[in-house]
């Protein structure tokens, strides 16, 4: 399940990382999935680019002696994203424990979103459509629409319990309502259209579902967490199929937390306690495993959201407070 | 003593700082001893039956959230063990973002697999803990419990090997709260994720946590197991984050503190609205449970009047720390919090007499007289002179104020002012110089001792005690004019007054038998002339051991040149000549005074003779007919 090319680049980061002072180095990070000579997918950079940099050598010490170490305070960035989605010039991230919705620009800069009048309380997903922005925010409760524009329209504080996944598609926005395990409908303007799901084990029954993405043909896929498995429904909440199914074996999914559908029908699947993405054909065989734990380069620790722009693929590395860019290689069509 | 003694003074003096003024009893209590272990909470010896938790999801559960089919109690968090999934994780995740502490000196360890089970759940996605609550409760309080459920930052630390302390030991194996086989704190080291009531609030504790006892198996806080800690042991009633009414005894540590959900900042404190440090102390001490301290605080002189905002650092001043106190630099901002001052886990109401700490700064770490950090502070000067003292970012002498008095040579360091071989001091780490002193009120005496705080506290009468806030200048308990030509009156001087009665000095009845002239200007001739405050002569600190000396500075004579001028001699002194005697060499108010003209003695021979057989004439006097030499000027 583990390349050992990752764990060797890592060490080699870590070993360069630990040289006094030194900016670290861009290491070569060659990593790779699966492992071998045929990599279908390998790890590209992590997101956003540099933090806050640390102070220098000569800043340190001039803290020292005037007495004001540990006075910095630090930069903002990312806590812990969960949700993640591309957006035209770049990603939005929901991060719970910042709390905050951010955009990272392509050249990996960090910003917030911000509504006026609002405060975000536990944003845990994020869907865009165009230059649209969705975000559900756990603890309003409520999906709040920020428009290219800035401005920001809150819905569906009466009808959702607590939304935890969101996907845009087609003019809808498809709700994820954990709680009540069902998925709550609602046109762009935030006008519930229908709701679809009840607590069960198979078929349309939902336990606990976390999130949600469109596919490319219109079928909403939905990560049923305590069913260990992602959900396949049509545009009008129809059960179509189901993949995973399972915590234990290879293609087990003991605690899926995000999906994202590729333009070639394969379903990529976040997997928290397997610290990787899982990345099955359409019709629902495993094909390779991606990722791995850590806090290396190339690893993850807990991921979340994911979201596909083209060949870039992007996971909330949700306990290294990053999120990592792979990038899917172009084979299977 | 002249200034070439001045020296071997010091060094004579050097080994005996630091040690109780001889005068003084030795303190009746202590409050650094190791508390005693404590009950150690024994493990539940029952079986676990997860089946009757809110962790059973399965069809047969007992809580909101269960499954319609299916029966497989275990399978939800156990089921990736069955089978060659993820049970034989090769190399555990080894960094969380978590919890960081400058006083904590635990290691990290990877979190244990059981941890990262719980966290995997716990992410705000599947279960939330205590973010639903929020939603039910204020929107403040849906703000400050945000996150919650898995923001590592602000929960107690997991994945971490605790080392031994005095302030923390580790749990014994038979113990309820206890580590994983590695050493290190995790989820369930306070929790059985199998047992949903031990505890009263059905969280899943290892044991009931009434009193903060799963806290207390390892933390052992100087002051809370032993001394009369009152929010140990207060029975007052407050409102709690969720806005339930706790007895502050029963909250015990939970009342400031929470496991998860915490402030980020700082010791896992529990949220509360505003920027302040002060804030989480000030949400109860602001007349609602405790006294108003926030009223105090907002006063115009006031400690904690701008309202410090993250530069308190908890580990700061201990050895090595990042941070230095006092202060290294003038660079570095000053700052002053409720927790400088006080420790909250060791403070209680106990009443004390000068010079020792009271109960309010039970625990609270100072700096003794020799300059030396001391873990807990005997003496109330040892608080202040945490600031008041070496710290190199003092104000004065940098912004002197509209009618501060102007001194010749100031020493702001006030170790080096109340020094016990300073040439005259107000009586704060000991007995003073003056062997003298008429004007004294009873039960004043040349022998006592008095606090920083008995002339630096709230003016209010019946409201808190201490050095809080005051409606005067300088955090003064009363008022202290210092502006030349203040009429006379109780009111003017009433600081001084308090303890050196109006009636004697006034009536020329103290060792200096002209303070009537002096103070109310009015002169022998009837002639009006500006009255002098208190300030134009003495210094109320006192004069530094290194710039004043027993002759020119007896009695607090420390001239506010803002006033006093040198004479056309070019002298500006003060010179005592024995008991009850002197002369001073100035220019005030236009009135000219040598050495020769300006000479005073109060001391009727009876009183002479009488100080001679109490032995007290070998005050640090000379002859009149042998002034010491001028003193260069400044």
């Amino acid at each position: 399940m583990r390349s050992s090319a990752p764990r060797a680049a890592s060490l080699l980061a870590a070993l360069l990382a630990g040289c006094a002072h030194a900016p670290a180095p861009a290491a070569p990070v060659q990593a790779g999935w699966p492992p071998g000579p045929m990599p279908r997918a390998r790890w590209v950079r992590s997101l956003p680019a540099a933090r806050s940099p640390e102070p220098s050598f000569w800043r340190r010490a001039a803290e020292v002696v005037l007495g004001t170490e540990g006075s910095r305070i630090e930069g903002p960035g990312l806590r812990r994203p969960v949700g993640v989605a591309a957006v035209p010039g770049g990603l939005a991230v929901a991060d719970p424990d910042a709390p905050g919705v951010f955009r990272i620009s392509e050249a990996g800069a960090l910003s917030a979103v911000l509504c006026a009048g609002r405060e975000w309380a536990s944003p845990l997903a994020v869907a865009a459509s165009g230059a649209t922005l969705f975000v559900a925010d756990a603890a309003i409760p409520a999906v709040i629409r920020v428009d290219p524009a800035g401005t920001c329209l809150a819905f569906g504080e009466q009808a959702l319990a607590r939304p935890v996944g969101l996907a845009a598609a087609g003019g809808r926005v498809y709700v994820v309502d954990g709680p009540v395990h069902a998925v709550v409908v609602f046109n762009a303007d935030g006008r519930e259209l229908f709701r679809f799901g009840e607590r069960g084990e198979s078929g349309a029954g939902l336990n606990f579902p976390v999130a949600a993405a469109a596919a490319p043909d219109g079928a909403i896929l939905v990560v049923d967490a305590l069913n260990f498995r992602v959900a396949r429904f049509g545009p009008d909440g129809t059960y179509r199929s189901a993949l995973g199914g399972t915590p234990d074996g290879a293609q087990g999914l003991p605690r899926p937390k995000g999906v994202a559908v590729a333009e070639d029908g394969r379903v990529l699947v976040s997997d928290a306690e397997r610290d990787a993405v899982l990345v099955f054909h359409p019709d629902g065989v495993l094909d390779f495993v991606l990722g791995g734990s850590g806090n290396g380069p190339a690893d993850l620790a807990m991921p979340a959201g994911l979201a596909l722009a083209g060949s870039a693929l992007y996971a909330a590395d949700a306990m290294n407070g990053r999120i990592q860019v792979f990038e899917l290689l172009g084979d299977a069509k | 003593m002249t200034s070439t003694l001045l020296p071997l003074a010091i060094l004579l003096a050097a080994p005996a700082a630091g040690t109780p003024p001889e005068a003084v009893p030795a303190p009746p209590r202590e409050v650094t001893a190791m508390p005693a272990p404590p009950r150690a909470l024994r493990r539940d010896p029952r079986p676990a039956d997860v089946s009757a938790t809110r962790h059973n999801l399965s069809v047969t559960g007992t809580g909101r959230v269960r499954a319609a089919s299916e029966t497989r109690v275990c399978f939800f968090c156990h089921g990736s063990h069955l089978g060659t999934g993820t049970s034989n994780r090769p190399e555990p995740l080894t960094v969380l973002q978590g919890y960081r502490s400058t006083t904590m000196k635990g290691r990290s360890a990877a979190p244990s697999n059981g941890t990262r089970m719980c966290l995997s759940c716990h992410d705000g996605t599947v279960a939330v803990g205590n973010t639903l609550r929020g939603r039910v409760t204020m929107r403040q309080e849906a703000r400050a419990q945000r996150g919650a459920a898995l923001d590592l930052r602000r929960s107690h630390p997991v994945g971490v090997r605790p080392v031994e302390s005095l302030n923390l030991r580790r749990p014994g194996k038979e113990e309820a709260v206890r580590l994983d086989p590695r050493g290190s704190v995790e989820c369930t080291s306070c929790h059985d994720p199998h047992r949903e009531s031990l505890d009263e609030e059905h969280k899943f504790l290892v044991a009931g946590n009434r009193e903060s006892a799963i806290c207390l198996s390892c933390h052992q806080l100087p002051g809370w197991g032993t001394g009369p800690s009152s929010h140990k042991s207060s029975p007052r009633p407050y409102t709690d984050a969720a806005g339930k009414t706790r007895l502050v005894i029963d909250a015990a540590c939970s009342a400031c503190h929470l496991s998860h959900g915490a402030a980020e900042r700082g010791p896992l404190l529990r949220p509360v609205p505003g920027t302040s440090d002060d804030d989480l102390c000030l949400s109860c001490h602001d007349g609602r449970v405790g006294k108003n301290i926030a009223a105090e605080v907002n006063k115009p002189s006031a400690h904690a009047a701008a309202r410090s905002s993250a530069l308190h650092d908890h580990g700061e001043g201990q050895p090595g720390a990042s941070r230095r106190l006092p202060e290294g630099s003038a660079a570095t901002p000053r700052h002053v919090t409720c927790v400088d001052c006080h420790e909250p886990h060791a403070a209680s109401a106990q009443a004390q007499r000068a010079p020792f700490a009271m109960g309010a700064l039970a625990g609270a770490w100072g700096i003794d007289r020799s300059g030396q950090r001391v873990a807990s502070v005997r003496y109330e000067y040892e608080v202040c002179f945490k600031c008041h003292a070496d710290s190199a970012n003092k104000p004065q002498g940098r912004q002197v104020g509209q009618g501060d008095p102007v001194r010749r040579r100031p020493d702001y360091n006030l170790r080096n002012v109340f020094d016990l071989s300073s040439p005259s001091f107000h009586p704060v780490a000991g007995p003073g110089k003056g062997a003298d002193v008429p004007s004294l009120v009873k039960p004043l005496d040349v022998g006592s001792v008095i606090y920083c705080s008995d002339c630096h506290s709230s003016e209010a009468t019946g409201g808190p005690r201490g050095p809080h806030g005051s409606v005067y200048p300088k955090l003064l308990a009363a008022q202290l004019s210092t502006l030349d030509g203040t009429p006379e009156s109780a009111s003017a001087y009433a600081l001084c007054y308090r303890c050196h009665s109006r009636e004697v000095l006034l009536s020329n009845g103290s060792a200096f038998n002209r303070h009537q002239s002096h103070v109310t200007g009015i002169q022998a001739d009837r002639r009006a002339l500006p009255g002098a405050p208190c300030t134009a002569c003495h210094n109320p600190h006192g004069v530094s051991r290194l710039f004043g000396n027993a002759t020119n500075n007896a009695h607090l004579i420390d001239f506010d040149t803002g006033i006093v001028k040198p004479n056309a001699a070019g002298l500006l002194e003060y010179q005592a000549a024995g008991p009850r005697t002197g002369s001073c060499a100035l220019s005030c108010h236009g009135v000219e005074h040598t050495h020769a003209q300006s000479g005073y003695s109060a001391v009727p021979p009876s009183a002479l003779r009488s100080l001679q057989m109490r032995g007290l004439q070998q005050a640090p006097l000379r002859g009149p007919a042998t002034p010491a030499p001028p003193r260069g000027k400044k």
